[in-house]
């Protein structure tokens, strides 16, 4: 979805955070928050 | 992120829209976008996971581009709520599986007053928290935990023992929220020893003696 997004704009960069587990607390909010003008998040199977 | 003022978008699959709902309810961003594609998108060719991708693309970038709203507070209920149900227990049980009460087994009318026979001595104490429980931080009194008890039959001298259970489910080392919220079939198992399981009633001579 990344990928898809950044191809319709200019100046993209995407960065991934992935967690050790699904049902772990992410401990990288404060990074992700620090680093990002638009976050997606996802979880399925 | 989206608390944060970051505009965020949550992926998944359509087996995941209730838990993505109740999640964000919870933290108090009803609101929070969700893009759904249909289930699975694990063990699929890459490209069609990629075709699925491309029929929300439109939809996500709406999503981060637009005013998002507000965050509100989360609420979450802490006191036990009276309904009236039927007295025939034939339509009780009819009405509690309707109700989502029951999976099935046999369950018995809670009233006041089986409630208040289950509690016994802990009745003055039935707004006690004993635990919050996941996914949706239920409060879990002595109260609502007596209810359910008696849901299932349960009489006084089994309330030691279930709520020592409640109190371990909540346990942040077993991870409810995990076993709550998954897509995999798994349920907690609880076995009891001890002399808390004599008082309860030893099933296996019960059984034996039969």
């Amino acid at each position: 979805m990344a990928e898809l997004l950044a191809s319709r704009a200019s100046g993209v960069t995407i960065r991934r955070w992935t967690k050790p587990g699904a049902s772990h607390p992410a401990a990288m909010l404060d990074e992700i928050a620090a680093s990002v003008d638009v976050l997606l998040t996802g979880s399925a199977d | 992120m989206e608390a944060r003022g970051i505009p965020a978008v949550v992926l998944g699959t359509d087996a995941f829209l209730s838990l993505a709902r109740a999640a964000a309810g919870k933290h108090g961003m009803p609101h929070l976008s969700v893009a759904l594609v249909p289930h699975p998108i694990g063990g699929i060719d890459p490209a069609v996971v990629r075709g699925k991708a491309e029929t929300i693309a439109g939809e996500v970038l709406d999503a981060l581009t637009r005013d998002p709203a507000a965050p509100r507070s989360a609420g979450t209920a802490t006191a036990t709520a009276v309904a009236d149900a039927p007295d025939d227990l034939d339509a009780f049980q009819a009405w509690a599986v309707a109700e989502r009460w029951s999976d099935g087994l046999p369950v018995l009318p809670p009233t006041a007053e089986c409630v208040a026979r289950v509690l016994g001595p802990r009745a003055a104490r039935r707004g006690d928290r004993v635990a919050v429980l996941a996914p949706l931080d239920g409060q879990a009194t002595l109260e609502a935990i007596a209810v359910n008890a008696a849901l299932a039959g349960a009489g006084p001298e089994h309330l030691p023992v279930v709520v020592a259970a409640v109190r371990a489910l909540a346990e942040p080392r077993f991870n409810l929220n995990a076993i709550q919220t998954t897509t995999h079939p798994c349920t907690p198992l609880l076995i009891v020893n001890g002399p808390d399981r004599r008082a309860a009633g030893d099933h296996r001579r019960a059984q034996r003696a039969r």
